[in-house]
């Protein structure tokens, strides 16, 4: 394969109406060509999608963003300027003598047909006096939704918990069958057994209680938080997954994000 | 409980490892024979057998042309998937290869549907064939890793004579795999991938396989369809790169590199592209894919990783260590994953 002309020919076969001599030569470029008119063929076939309709006025108004300010000063410029009325002036200032002259005379007329406040809140009143802090503090906290905590914490809890016993357990159940093979071996490679029993219980538990204690206390260098949706993953990573699952992620990642969103919204 | 069962075990094991029948006795003794008694596990040690040198090699030197059945059982997240496809792989044993999506049988699927799936499926050869298709891809690091059991059975698979293995690991093991694999080419014919509870994972079986195909005419063999370059060591490669690939240390022996490349890609936005370091490592079967993307332009606070949900038998982590921007894919369990990521730092 001629790498340079096999490069110029795939660029140039790009466009629609590109001769296509190589690829009757190359059989590489053939077989590329071939796969390449497959893939635009399905490209095709797929339902076009049609644009919101919000979309023209915001590339519009994205396209001439930098115009918008100096276009809405040179609109107000060009506002003539209006002048009130005569008899608003005269209009404003009888109402507000009026309102000084029945406050005047009667100071209470102007509460007349209020509603009462409740009793209580006399109560709540002197008791956020009487402690600030403590009366904010109630009134956030009561305020603050609750949070469900993920189905994924309590599985992901249950098997860190697991671990260590899963462990001690698979170690136990080989050992056993060993010590029943050898127990089953003639009486003479048994003699003495006892006490080697005894001397190892003391040797091993000294030795695996730490790095059993240790294992539990692992502390990374840095902060691992365990996710309940692929919403945050890199377009990367969606990809090489799509791939290793054959394409199962990505339906698989369209439900848990949208059962996510859901929760969210919830 | 857990202390007691702890020095229940610690009790047994030692008195065991005394005297001189427990694992201990064994350690560095190569793959042994399964001639006389059971089966023995292969050991960690010098001597590799003949089998597994076989096995890694055969995919790309054995020259073989099949079609095959893979079926997915996977969770991801907490939604249960099932894929069901046929597919005819070439390989001319010189390296060259091509995966052609035949079918697909499960999920059911609209006409337009099962297009963009074929042709997805059929760009994703390259990943499918280096990544998704078991192999023993190190020995010695399979060796230390992994357990094997010769069942010391024959199973006829695509008309092929094939010996019976089963694969697990040695730790934290969350697959068992039972392997039909060819006696003549060592080419693994059928897979089959459980939890260790029993649930089946995943399923490949070759329905038909011709070891002297024709190829005439050629296949579409595979062409990487991305920018992906060996990325050579040291300056060479920082300067390729434009920064200093993070590499996670290998020296546990619990995975080795297997290569280190630099690749491209589109940035989210639109505009631009992304450079990235990526290296393969592997624990002797499975793969991690590492990725790190240089500076994050807007890194968080403090260093943190994402983890996840699993996709089937892939875990993920992702996040920013130290301001670069990191991710790491693979077969393997997430703790694994985050462990590459700290002997990165």
């Amino acid at each position: 394969m001629d790498s340079l002309n096999c490069r110029s020919f795939r660029e140039a076969a790009l466009e629609a109406d590109a001769p296509r001599e190589h690829a009757r030569e190359c059989s590489a470029c053939a077989q590329w060509l071939r796969r390449f008119e497959q893939r635009e063929g399905v490209l095709r076939s797929l339902p076009r999608q049609l644009a919101p309709e919000s979309l023209g006025g915001r590339v519009v108004a994205a396209i001439q963003a930098g115009e918008r300010q100096a276009r809405a000063v040179r609109a107000l410029q060009g506002l003539g300027r209006l002048e009130q009325p005569a008899q608003l002036e005269q209009r404003v200032q009888d109402e507000v003598a009026g309102e000084a002259a029945e406050k005047a005379n009667e100071p209470l007329q102007a509460l007349a047909g209020r509603q009462l406040a409740p009793a209580v809140l006399d109560r709540l009143v002197a008791e956020e006096l009487s402690d600030p802090s403590k009366a904010r503090v109630a009134r956030f906290a009561g305020s603050v939704p609750r949070l469900k905590a993920p189905a994924e914490l309590e599985q992901r809890v249950a098997e860190e918990l697991a671990r260590p016993c899963r462990l001690a357990l698979a170690l136990l159940g080989e050992l056993e069958q060993r010590v029943a093979e050898e127990l089953a071996r003639p009486a003479r490679r048994n003699s003495g057994s006892a006490w080697w029993i005894a001397a190892a219980a003391a040797l091993v538990l000294a030795t695996l209680a730490p790095i059993w204690i240790l294992g539990e206390s692992r502390v990374r260098p840095f902060r691992v938080e365990y996710t309940d949706s692929f919403a945050s993953m890199s377009p990367m990573s969606r990809g090489l997954l799509e791939s290793a699952s054959s394409g199962m992620f990505g339906r698989a990642a369209a439900e848990s994000d949208a059962s996510g969103a859901a929760r969210d919204s919830r | 409980m857990k202390p007691f069962v702890v020095l229940h075990a610690a009790c047994i094991g030692l008195a065991l490892a005394l005297a001189g029948c427990g694992p201990a006795s064994e350690a560095g003794a190569a793959l042994e024979s399964s001639s006389q008694g059971p089966p023995l596990v292969l050991q960690a040690g010098s001597s590799m057998p003949v089998l597994l040198r076989q096995m890694q090699r055969a995919p790309l030197t054995t020259s073989y042309q099949g079609v095959r059945r893979v079926e997915q059982y996977w969770k991801i997240d907490k939604f249960r998937q099932t894929t069901v496809y046929r597919e005819q792989v070439s390989a001319d044993g010189t390296g060259q290869y091509t995966i052609e999506p035949l079918e697909l049988v499960e999920p059911v699927v609209t006409p337009s549907e099962l297009a963009v799936w074929l042709a997805l499926q059929q760009s994703r050869e390259g990943f499918l064939f280096r990544y998704r298709d078991l192999a023993v891809r190190d020995v010695p690091t399979f060796a230390r890793n992994y357990s094997l059991l010769r069942l010391g059975t024959s199973a006829i698979v695509a008309g092929r004579d094939c010996e019976e293995l089963v694969v697990q690991r040695r730790t934290n093991a969350k697959s068992l795999y039972t392997l039909a694999v060819d006696r003549e080419t060592g080419l693994v014919l059928r897979c089959r991938e459980e939890t260790v509870e029993g649930a089946l994972l995943g399923l490949m079986e070759f329905e038909s396989i011709d070891f002297a195909p024709a190829f005439v005419p050629a296949p579409p063999w595979h062409n990487a369809s991305n920018d992906e370059v060996a990325l050579p060591a040291g300056p060479a490669g920082t300067q390729l790169l434009g920064f200093e690939p993070l590499l996670p240390d290998t020296d546990g022996d619990k995975f080795v590199l297997l290569e280190t490349t630099k690749l491209t890609s589109l940035h989210p936005s639109g505009s631009g592209t992304i450079t990235w370091a990526k290296a393969v490592l592997t624990d002797g079967l499975e793969v991690v894919v590492f990725l790190h993307a240089g500076a994050d332009p807007n890194p968080p606070a403090d260093d943190v990783m994402r983890v996840s949900p699993s996709v089937g038998p892939w875990s993920h982590v992702e996040g920013t260590l130290h301001g670069e921007r990191v991710m790491a894919i693979g077969r393997v369990s997430a703790p694994d994953l985050l462990d590459l990521m700290e002997s990165a730092l």
